[in-house]
């Protein structure tokens, strides 16, 4: 007996470490990462320090640290007080309508995010409910009620309230029979509901991005923002160190309490945690801006990791007015947060397409030309392009060009020469693309001849065919990170940004590029003002402070894409200048093409991607 | 004593008017003020048009809706409804010994243990999923690993493909199901299971026949809690399936976003909403399961 006993618990033991390694392997994998010399979470490169370093000076990060647990922290309590509530009602009494409630507290469920994220977004801008850390927390309160209700309901399943009645019998009041009598018996409902609580709010992307405002952006918004750039192991260092801090604080509390810890304690705990990173967080954020008095403001709506943190700097020094940075990740997000209405932001970055939708829908006011001295900076090719005849809303900022990258240990050199041999049958399994409808469409129709922004439906029918033709060639569709795939050895080739095959060249040597003979991929990113921009004149030296030739130029040896201002050219590196992914020769460029807004036509387009996925 | 007679009803039923109000209003008054109110913008939209620029034209149209009876967007709710419940299967089967082992270890280690599963998910979902990536890819740890040990001689295929995305769901939603199945496990009654030991129920009987049915709760809210965020979630498909195929929650939001066709968008989310609503609501008319969901 004690022998069968030992062995149904090791064999419990097992089952436990094997799903603990499970959740834990990959952590592992991503700590190690925070210790890793290149800056893509890709391969091991070597041994470092740096990112610790370089994160204990990032204020963004920082900062999105910061909102995140305090959002997190509240919106948890909040949720836990009116879900158990709710879920004790629900359980205790019967009324009319009460069919009616349930549902409406399950529904959060069922909704899609983007759904609820504008609606929110929609509601809070009629409302005027202005947006920041209140309309975040109120937006993490409304999902995760539904999730409280659901887990504590559980728990008062086949609940005995014979013991309430005995409590009140003995002439406790309902108040102190909720608190030493139903509290205790639930507790466990609670905590799990409160865990679910703030680990969805520490984590939401898609809603936070909605109903965030300038100023509070929180945590997973800063590396989402990235994903156009590439996410640094600054963000592996800080999980790093939220993992040590509950590990210690933990080991911490079972040393005092030997070990002896109950559900009561472990909400002291998990407080504690809470308030120490919190308050270590905002120590060292306030240490690192040790600024004057809040003066000017200025918010700016533009993805992450494209604009150096020295050049923000150098603007607010100048001009003594503060910025306000906040992240997206696609045009697309941008534009549909503009429509509902969201957030005052006084500059915000836009493609070429996007420039001209921006422009139709009415979302964005024209500028003034006089106060932009250096725009003279710019080279004529970038000017004046059809997205925006005469520049009257946008100033160019940088541009890109999609290259095809592939690794030439895997591929011979001469294989692929333009969009066509992708097509070819020895690269079976073995392409990864921009997850982009109107890129690869428009590759595809490019291959055949007509324009990027053709869309008549013999030529839109012509793509599909040769679209399908494609799919057994596809590894995967990545709009994030192609070059991750082609880094580690998934894909033979790209189809993506120069920026990316530049990037993994770096990588690896063996990884060569080709500019397609059918001619290249255009876009250039713009500075536009949005209509409802409160502070233009500042919005209007920013513009002008970022086409300065030696700003610029420090922009491009930051990050590697295109600078329309040639005037920058001679303060840039000029092994930047050659790289050929970044800057194709001119008669490429001249061949090249922009996208434009194709109208409800992009309707069918979007039919088409989905037939052929 | 007429007149205490008289009152006590209304005192009485004043008082159960109270403690209902206290309860469920603040919940209530929360969701109709943050959450109906702004859904009925996505219902009015759902009936609109699109117009020439992606901007909402409000003129009257059931289009939208007839737009989805395509077979193209019904094979889609299909496949996405496919991989909820293999997701939510795999789920509950790897988390329900896992819950089961955790609510009956001594009282002492238990909000360790409950603590341990919750730590991993407070790092950022999509640094996790780059850790997932380095470890599952052809040339990554595990093929290396199995490589040298000599236990494969060809590198497994695991990333861009269905095993990939099975395994990113998994990670994703496991907490969801083991936090609730816990929630239910812990307050079983060992005694019960003792009882059906000595009335001769053999471990099997005694797991099918008691343990399950007095847990079916957790399984139930577990299993809605995983099914229909997994519905939702698209940056696993897309980050580890390689986006290779277009789930339902692509879909909406591709028509948000690329396609910039908010009616439509809101026409499938409104369908999605109301079936949805109509699986919880048939559970939960499913005898034995009352006042769960």
């Amino acid at each position: 007996m004690n022998m069968k006993i030992k062995k149904t618990n090791l064999m419990k033991f097992i089952y436990l470490l094997l799903v603990f390694l499970f959740l834990y392997i990959p952590i592992m994998v991503l700590i190690a990462f925070s210790f890793n010399q290149s800056k893509l979470n890709v391969v091991w490169t070597g041994f470092t320090f740096e990112w610790y370093q370089s994160l204990l000076h990032n204020a963004g990060i920082l900062d999105a640290v910061k909102n995140s647990f305090i959002i997190a922290t509240i919106s948890t309590i909040i949720s836990v007080i009116i879900g158990t509530l709710a879920a004790i009602g629900m359980y205790r009494y019967k009324f009319k309508g009460k069919r009616i409630v349930d549902t409406i507290l399950y529904v959060p469920l069922v909704i899609p995010e983007i759904v609820m994220g504008i609606s929110l977004l929609a509601f809070f801008s009629i409302v005027k409910i202005p947006l920041g850390k209140i309309s975040l927390i109120i937006a993490h309160v409304t999902f995760s009620i539904a999730y409280v209700v659901a887990v504590v309901k559980t728990r008062l399943d086949g609940f005995d309230k014979s013991v309430e009645e005995v409590a009140m019998d003995l002439g406790a009041t309902p108040l102190k029979t909720f608190f030493y009598v139903t509290l205790p018996i639930i507790m466990p409902g609670v905590i799990a509901g409160a865990l679910l609580a703030f680990t969805l709010s520490l984590d939401d992307v898609i809603i936070s991005f909605f109903v965030a405002g300038p100023g509070s952006v929180t945590l997973p918004l800063k590396v989402f923002s990235m994903v156009k750039f590439g996410v640094t192991p600054e963000i592996n260092a800080l999980s790093t160190l939220i993992i040590l801090l509950t590990v210690v604080v933990l080991s911490f509390a079972l040393i005092i309490r030997n070990v002896n810890i109950n559900m009561k304690k472990i909400v002291v705990i998990l407080t504690s945690i809470f308030l120490v990173v919190a308050s270590i967080s905002s120590g060292i954020y306030t240490y690192t801006k040790n600024n004057a008095a809040p003066k000017e403001v200025l918010n700016v709506f533009n993805w992450s990791e494209y604009l150096p943190q020295s050049v923000i700097d150098k603007f607010e020094q100048t001009y003594n007015i503060k910025v306000n940075y906040s992240t997206f990740s696609s045009n697309e997000e941008m534009l549909a947060k503009l429509m509902a209405g969201g957030g005052n932001y006084d500059l915000t970055v836009a493609s070429d397409f996007m420039v001209e939708i921006l422009s139709k829908q009415g979302l964005i006011q024209q500028i003034n030309k006089d106060s932009l001295t250096n725009l003279k900076n710019i080279g004529p090719q970038f000017l004046n392009l059809p997205f925006d005849k005469g520049n009257k809303y946008s100033t160019p900022y940088m541009w890109l060009a999609g290259v095809i990258s592939y690794d030439s240990s895997k591929i011979p050199e001469g294989t692929i020469k333009g969009y066509k041999d992708l097509w070819k049958p020895e690269l079976k399994n073995s392409l990864t693309v921009l997850d982009d409808e109107r890129v690869i469409i428009g590759m595809t129709l490019k291959m055949l001849g007509y324009s990027l922004n053709e869309t008549s439906p013999e030529a839109l029918q012509k793509a599909k065919e040769a679209l399908i033709k494609l799919q057994p060639n596809i590894k995967s569709y990545d709009s994030d990170s192609p070059k991750t795939s082609l880094i580690n050895g998934e894909a033979k080739a790209i189809f993506a940004w120069g920026a990316e095959g530049s990037l993994a060249s770096r990588e690896n040597p063996n990884i060569k590029y080709v500019i397609p003979s059918e001619g290249l991929f255009l876009q250039q990113d713009n500075f536009v003002i949005p209509k409802a921009a409160k502070n233009i004149k500042a919005a209007e030296l920013f513009m002008n402070f970022i086409m300065d030739p030696e700003i610029s130029a420090e922009i491009s040896q930051s990050f590697p894409y295109g600078n329309p201002n040639t005037s920058a050219y001679k303060y840039i590196n000029k092994k930047i200048l050659d790289d050929k992914a970044v800057y194709p020769p001119e008669k490429a460029v001249k061949k090249g093409e922009y996208l434009r807004d194709i109208g409800n036509s992009v309707t069918t387009l979007d039919k088409i991607w989905t037939e052929v996925k | 004593m007429k007149t205490k007679n008289s009152i006590n009803p209304i005192t009485k039923y004043l008082t159960s008017v109270l403690k209902y109000l206290t309860t469920i209003m603040p919940a209530l008054l929360w969701m109709i003020v943050f959450f109906v109110i702004p859904l009925i913008f996505i219902v009015v939209v759902s009936f609109s048009t699109r117009g020439e620029v992606g901007n909402i034209v409000y003129k009257f149209t059931l289009s939208n809706y007839i737009n989805l009876l395509n077979p193209l967007y019904i094979d889609i709710f299909i496949k996405s409804i496919l991989i909820a419940i293999y997701t939510t299967a795999l789920c509950l089967i790897i988390g329900y010994p896992f819950a089961f082992i955790i609510a009956t270890s001594p009282k002492k280690y238990k909000p360790l243990l409950l603590l341990l599963i919750i730590l991993p998910f407070w790092t950022n979902s999509l640094v996790r999923t780059y850790a997932m990536i380095v470890l599952l890819r052809t040339e990554g740890i595990i093929n290396t690993l199995l490589l040298h040990l000599h236990i494969i001689n060809v590198p497994l295929h695991l990333m861009y493909n269905n095993t990939a995305v099975m395994i990113g769901m998994l990670y994703m939603m496991f907490p969801f199901m083991v936090l609730p199945l816990y929630t239910s496990l812990e307050k079983l009654d060992k005694r019960i299971l003792d009882a059906a030991s000595d009335l001769g129920a053999g471990p099997i009987n005694k797991f099918l026949k008691v343990t399950l049915p007095l847990t079916k709760g957790g399984i139930i809210s577990g299993c809605i809690l995983v099914f229909i965020p997994t519905l939702g979630l698209f940056f696993v498909t897309d980050l580890m399936g390689g986006s290779k195929v277009i789930l339902m929650s692509n879909l909406i939001k591709n028509q948000f976003l690329t396609a910039r066709d908010w009616p439509f968008g809101s026409a499938i989310s409104v369908v999605l909403i109301i079936v949805m609503l109509s699986v919880i609501t048939f559970n939960s008319r499913t005898p034995g399961t009352k006042g769960i969901l």
